[in-house]
């Protein structure tokens, strides 16, 4: 055996307790401790995260996770700390400064060999000279296509990473996704100067998952045959729904039809809420989640049957991750697409929203134009109120105005931002830096416009999926494929009448309490003993 | 459900709205829910008692507000008016609106349910105390399964720092696990049955992850607006009962955090204004220092006579002048500034004036 090969399945056994490696992993994992770059395709619940959790315990110098969303981190984390990990502990904006202090004295004094952390904090100079001190081996950049401008997420802070990178003394690279195009692979590949021979693809093609769509003509329609499905179907699922109103409306129905171990999840909710819905769910106190795409990023339930999508997803990237979270089990599972033409203008909706138009972008021009200083301070209200945009768009028209040539650079302060202006004519500027935005728009219309185009076609869905994915359909043979080929939905169904846990009938405080911290019961028995011998 | 949601939310905007009437504009209301730090806002909780309103609704947009308010007018229970020395707008509410004020109280209890809110004063260290809890109920419910293996409910670091430090040694791990539920059990018997059960149902540890509010409002078919009201009055009570029986709850009064940050319900900027008062610099000169407008500083300094922060205000006003300013205020009934400068024949500063009605309706009179 390849001498890395046997170290690393030393510390899998001695460090997590497994005997064996889940397809892909040592793929990914040999040659990065050969000291390759190395880029992971392999869809969610595969097991991507061990393959920077465990070189983590093998490097010298710490491994650094990026990380866009700030739930994942906190998440794997106490994941790590559940299973005995305690080398593990991130490092982003939810934390004060004290505790952001803390936790980089900590990393200096070599408490942790994993960081997880967010683009932005990786951006500090601080932070990136007290990283150095403490020695980088390896960065993983988690959700990777996020650095695509192709991609269906793409994400101005992530853009920066391949300097920072750099900067942080060359360390190895590993990018890991779920998803990625054959064009988005070929774009993370050249960023992180990632060789052909390095880049781990697995099929995104889950056999055990069958593909089912109806077309439907109105709401009304829509939600008759979701309820109808929600009678027959084998529990537990998720519905994802483009809106927070639809998810609220649906649940809210479901009271109403007689189902109550339904619950919504959405990004209105508060971080305890949505920690206590993700919790039932896997505790199985819950049958079903109403969502918008905000759920199932970490989540960790192996026995989900179903995924149905009250509203096409914005890409065939983001329906491809939902289903996914079908049957980790590898037991059968079954999505279906409830498909209405009219939804897909939701999705340009919220694009609209995700964009500025072209009045801000002149606006936003015009608000530093004209000023003769090279370093300008545009404060968040000015920009709020003088080019009526928010944050999120404001950051965007920064990153695009950086790359037209407006700008040279852009420092985030208390209340607003310092840019330093180059010099240029307003109006030329304002055309190109619209053409730029204009024309990553149209890559979001595009991704749209695929899985219009994937729902459209009359020929197998599976099939058409791989080859988005740039992947072929030969040699795998699929029963319950696809609508197209054919589905037996009793295969899906419930067996037998799901066995409701038993409610309360007497409530009585005592025997609740007693029930959840049982210690006390003990206690109380010894003390009234003594009191009535 | 959806619709009573926003009939409730209206008519609870109608009652604060009722108490406003005529001095202030509609839009000031929406300005005390949201729970803005600024002067004015902070100000008129207490000049007007809105406690109940303070950040009641922190998450409300204003496309929502907007169509309270149009829902409002549209009923002819607020009509509009004008404001004699203002340029804006203020408003009444109608007779119409009185009667359906009546109504729903009756139907709800509104008056009831808001009286035990305190959005300024409680609402805060209720929330960070109901989340300490919550985390050191998981966690001590796990130590008596014996099953260390879970994911804190309560994802804030400076909590779960705090419920580990409260669990570090054996004797305090002892004390938790032998004492807790007798506490609980103590401090809920208190109300009866089916709160009992509704708390209860929001806690978590083994074999029980607890409900949402949302979740809970499902469960006793109650509109979720109603029943965020009713448990924010709750939980304030179960705290001040925490609170003020120390010796009945050892182990519970451990999560009830320093007081010491009353400064923190004023804003960051007031507390820079009140670091240089404090170390004797003047109005004028806090103005040139901070770059911000002399009319800004004296707004902090009433903000900081509201909340109850300690400052020698006699450099400004004497107490002879408070009462005068109050007395005055109390022959015509009114809280505006003009009437009462007017009234005292312009011997007073419109700061003097407001910070004698501060100083007498706030903690620090």
């Amino acid at each position: 055996m390849d001498k890395n090969l046997l170290v690393l399945s030393d510390a899998l056994q001695a460090k997590f307790g497994h005997t064996s490696f889940r397809e892909g992993q040592k793929e990914i994992m040999v040659p990065l401790l050969q000291g390759n770059h190395v880029l992971g395709i392999m869809s969610t619940g595969g097991g991507k995260s061990l393959t920077y959790q465990l070189p983590a315990y093998l490097f010298p110098g710490i491994t650094l996770v990026v990380s866009p969303l700030i739930s994942l981190m906190v998440d794997q984390v106490q994941k790590l700390q559940k299973h005995g990990h305690r080398y593990a502990t991130y490092l982003n904006s939810s934390l004060d400064r004290d505790e952001m202090r803390i936790v980089m004295e900590e990393v200096v004094a070599g408490v942790y060999q994993l960081l997880y952390i967010s683009p932005e904090k990786l951006m500090q100079p601080q932070v990136i000279s007290l990283l150095r001190k403490r020695g980088v081996s390896l960065v993983a950049i988690d959700e990777a296509h996020c650095i695509s401008q192709w991609g269906h997420d793409f994400r101005t802070d992530y853009l920066k990473l391949p300097d920072l990178v750099n900067s942080l003394g060359n360390p190895l690279v590993l990018a890991v996704t779920a998803t990625a195009t054959a064009e988005v692979q070929r774009e993370i590949g050249e960023l992180f100067q990632i060789l052909p021979e390095h880049q781990v693809r697995l099929t995104v093609n889950r056999p055990t998952i069958a593909i089912d769509v109806k077309w439907v003509k109105n709401d009304a329609e829509k939600q008759e045959i979701l309820f109808s499905q929600l009678k027959e179907l084998r529990m537990p699922g998720i519905v994802y729904c483009s809106t927070r109103q639809t998810v609220d409306k649906l649940v809210a129905k479901c009271h109403g039809e007689g189902l109550h171990r339904v619950s919504g999840f959405h990004g209105g909710m508060n971080p305890m809420e949505r920690i206590l819905i993700q919790e039932q769910f896997v505790q199985n106190q819950l049958d079903i989640i109403f969502a918008t795409n905000a759920f199932g990023m970490g989540i960790d339930k192996p026995d989900i049957r179903f995924v149905l999508h009250y509203h096409t997803p914005s890409s065939m990237e983001a329906y491809t991750q939902e289903i996914g979270r079908i049957g980790r089990d590898n037991q059968p599972g079954y999505a279906c697409l409830y498909y209405r033409e009219e939804d897909l203008l939701i999705h340009h909706r919220l694009f609209a929203q995700e964009y500025p138009t072209v009045e801000e972008v002149i606006r936003f021009i015009h608000l530093f134009a004209r000023n003769q200083e090279e370093f300008n301070t545009l404060t968040h209200e000015q920009l709020f109120e003088e080019v009526g945009v928010g944050e999120n768009v404001t950051r965007l028209l920064f990153y695009y105005a950086e790359k037209a040539g407006a700008i040279s650079s852009v420092h985030q302060l208390k209340n607003g931002y310092e840019i330093r202006k180059n010099v240029f004519q307003p109006e030329q500027m304002i055309e190109q830096l619209w053409g730029i935005i204009q024309q990553v728009k149209s890559q979001k219309y595009q991704k749209l416009k695929g899985i219009q185009d994937w729902l459209q076609g009359d020929s197998c869905l599976r099939g058409r999926m791989l080859t988005y994915f740039g992947e072929e359909m030969a040699g795998h043979h699929v029963v319950n494929c696809c609508v197209h080929c054919g589905i037996d939905p009793t295969m899906y169904e419930k067996k037998e009448m799901s066995v409701e846990i038993p409610t309360r009938l007497v409530w009585d405080l005592k025997t609740a309490l007693s029930q959840l911290l049982p210690g006390v019961t003990h206690y109380e028995k010894g003390e009234h003993h003594e009191d009535n011998p | 459900m959806e619709d009573q949601n926003f009939t409730i939310i209206s008519y609870v905007m109608l009652t604060g709205l009722a108490i406003v009437e005529r001095e202030r504009t509609v839009q000031s209301l929406y300005h005390m829910v949201r729970g803005r730090k600024a002067s004015q806002v902070l100000q008129d909780v207490h000049h007007f008692v809105l406690y109940p309103y303070y950040r009641l609704f922190p998450q409300l947009s204003r496309e929502s507000w907007d169509e309270i308010v149009k829902y409002l007018h549209d009923n002819k229970y607020i009509e509009e008016m004008n404001w004699t020395d203002h340029n804006k707008k203020s408003f009444y509410v109608t007779e119409k609106g009185r009667e359906k004020i009546k109504e729903v109280d009756n139907e709800h209890q509104l008056t009831y349910k808001l009286s035990l809110i305190d959005g300024l004063r409680f609402t805060p260290k209720v929330e960070r105390f109901r989340k300490h809890l919550h985390l050191v109920v998981q966690t001590v419910s796990h130590l008596l399964f014996e099953d260390m293996r879970f994911s804190p409910i309560i994802s804030h670091k400076d909590i779960q720092r705090t419920v580990k430090q409260l669990l570090a040694t054996p004797q305090a791990r002892k004390a938790w696990i032998t004492g807790l539920e007798r506490e609980l059990y103590q401090l809920l018997s208190i109300y009866s049955a089916d709160i009992q059960e509704q708390l209860f149902d929001q806690l978590t540890g083994v074999g029980q992850v607890g409900m949402t509010w949302q979740q809970l409002a499902y469960k006793n078919n109650m509109p979720l607006v109603l029943f965020q009201l009713s448990m924010t009055g709750i939980w304030t009570q179960v705290y001040k009962e925490v609170e003020e029986n120390h010796d009945k709850y050892p182990l519970l009064t451990m999560l009830i955090e320093d007081d010491s940050r009353a400064l923190l319900s004023v804003s960051t900027s007031t507390m820079e204004t009140y670091r240089l008062l404090q170390k004797g610099a003047d109005i004028q000169e806090i103005a040139v220092r901070r770059n911000i407008k002399s009319n800004t500083v004296e707004d902090h300094i009433i903000e900081i006579a509201l909340a109850g922060i300690p400052l020698d205000f006699s450099r400004w006003i004497t107490k002879g002048q408070i009462n005068e300013v109050n007395q005055v205020s109390k022959q015509y009934e009114t809280k505006r500034l003009r009437l009462i400068k007017d009234e005292l024949g312009n011997s007073y500063t419109y700061l003097q004036i407001r910070l004698a009605l501060a100083l007498k309706g706030g903690p620090n009179g």
